[in-house]
């Protein structure tokens, strides 16, 4: 890039238009938020994932306290060979209690229910199964957590689509008032730029002292909106164990790339709104362009 | 280096043009003053030749190149090689005298240490060392007229073109002022200076384009 002279940079200064000079808080607050969105949203994904890989495989199967040893053994027998089913595990009592404990409170003496966990994959037959297991054990109770899922998924869906029209919301709004903004300071500037125009300026020189005035509160606000986001999600992660397992490398990423995405959109709404303003200069009868 | 082929220039909101018929030609190296009564087309002859307008009719020449033909970043480049004083100084008010001043210099990047020197030996000779910090506003009308012909000449350019550049100084500095001005034409600087100053263009002597009612009355020689 060329490199400009100070009194050059000082002729064309956007820096006094009161827009221009919040360039870089607005850049920061909505570099911060499209971020932490995008970081939500690959957080969300990983809890989804994670729970969906632990769910989905699994269906029990909650049998009576009185089903005898033969009754469920005549049951896994049948359902093994039902399309989908890979595997069959008979809990044992201990499980079984840790499962139900919290229910229980202090009624340790009722007797604890027979619970068989069913391994399937896609393309179990599901109304065959049913069948099967109230064939043999009409109050058995079936709990197959995919259809759960399916609602948890629409919903991640639907939250995810929320968030990137939000995030599409902030680039859209963030380009516009980069745009308005330049071409405001452009236009409040037309001395200046007729003065530079006399002594020799191109447009393209214009242009350059345009660029280089956003790119400099561009970096500046992509640097404090990533260290806000990272700050952020420091905080939570010190702040939750848990939360550490779902901030993965793609979320910390997020936090980075999005204010860089938005330093990219600054720009080339700069350029755009700088070249247009400029070549739509037109020439009045007193010799200063408008 | 600047002809004038049968160029016209209409304001759009105006009955009559400003400027009709007008030939003439500016040779390399030449100086010429550009006179005439007020609101005689004086002007709109300057500002075409600094290519801030196009003929309406006519060809008009600089450097050798058609005007209508060129491009705002091609006419931008040709006034590298012009220096333009104007009536009303046209400076930068939040630029210091120096930054005003050394502007030309500082299109193709940062300044050299010789430009540098170049900048500050140029204010000084105008009479502004003292002032080469402090903003246009500070200035009086003179201090500002000699600002203006510093930026003008400071990137010693082919061609240079003043309006009134001594109306506002006193005689001494005016005459200071037509010595460089004079000087720069012996190196090879074309000159055209539009005045009322009779005193000046005795002292001086060049030729005249005198220009009545949007038209080149008489070509006088020195």
């Amino acid at each position: 890039m060329l490199r400009l002279d100070l009194s050059a940079r000082k002729a064309l200064s956007l820096g006094k238009d009161a827009v221009f000079r919040l360039l870089v808080l607005m850049m920061i607050f909505l570099g911060w938020l499209a971020g932490m969105g995008a970081a939500g949203l690959l957080g969300l994904d990983e809890i989804y994932h994670q729970w969906q890989l632990n769910q989905k495989s699994h269906v029990s199967v909650y049998l009576m306290p009185d089903s005898t040893p033969r009754q469920i053994e005549t049951l896994e027998e049948a359902l093994i060979i039902i399309p989908g089913v890979r595997d069959i595990k008979r809990l044992d009592q201990d499980s079984i209690r840790q499962l139900v404990q919290p229910y229980l409170d202090d009624r340790t003496s009722l007797p604890l229910p027979k619970i068989l966990d069913v391994k399937v994959v896609e393309g179990l037959d599901r109304a065959a199964f049913d069948a099967q297991v109230h064939s043999l054990f009409p109050l058995a109770e079936i709990d197959d957590a995919r259809a759960m899922l399916k609602i948890v998924a629409d919903g991640v869906q639907l939250a995810q689509t929320a968030v990137f029209a939000v995030a599409s919301v902030i680039f859209i709004v963030l380009a516009l008032l980069v745009s308005l903004t330049v071409r405001s300071g452009l236009q409040a500037q037309q001395r200046s730029l007729a003065v530079l125009q006399y002594v020799g300026a191109t447009n393209g020189f214009l242009t350059l002292l345009v660029m280089q005035q956003v790119l400099q509160r561009a970096i500046i606000g992509t640097v404090g909106a990533a260290i806000l986001g990272a700050a952020c999600l420091w905080g939570l992660q010190e702040s939750y164990d848990s939360m550490s397992t779902y901030l993965t490398y793609q979320v910390w990423m997020a936090i980075i790339a999005v204010p860089l995405a938005l330093m990219v959109v600054v720009m080339v709404s700069a350029y755009w709104s700088a070249v247009t303003t400029l070549s739509q200069r037109q020439v009045t009868a007193d010799g200063i362009t408008s | 280096m600047i002809t004038f082929e049968n160029v016209s220039y209409h304001y759009s909101n105006a009955e009559k043009a400003a400027v009709e018929k007008v030939s003439f030609e500016l040779e390399e190296g030449s100086f010429n003053y550009l006179t005439g009564p007020s609101g005689a087309g004086k002007t709109t002859l300057f500002r075409m030749m600094y290519m801030d307008m196009t003929p309406t009719k006519g060809r008009l020449t600089v450097f050798g190149r058609n005007v209508s033909a060129m491009s705002q970043d091609d006419i931008s480049l040709m006034r590298r090689r012009m220096g333009i004083v104007f009536q009303d100084f046209r400076l930068l008010p939040h630029l210091t005298v120096k930054e005003n001043v050394s502007l030309p210099l500082t299109l193709t990047g940062p300044m050299s240490q010789q430009q540098e020197s170049c900048v500050d030996e140029i204010i000084d000779w105008v009479g502004l060392g003292h002032k080469s910090n402090i903003l246009p506003g500070f200035l009086s009308g003179g201090e500002k007229q000699r600002v203006a012909i510093a930026r003008a000449v400071v990137n010693r350019p082919r061609l240079l073109i003043a309006d009134e550049p001594t109306g506002n100084v006193d005689a001494s500095m005016g005459r200071r002022i037509m010595h460089l001005f004079t000087e720069l034409n012996k190196q090879g600087t074309t000159l055209l200076i539009a005045t009322h100053d009779r005193e000046l263009m005795a002292d001086c002597p060049a030729p005249s384009i005198i220009v009545e009612n949007g038209r080149i009355s008489k070509l006088h020689a020195a």
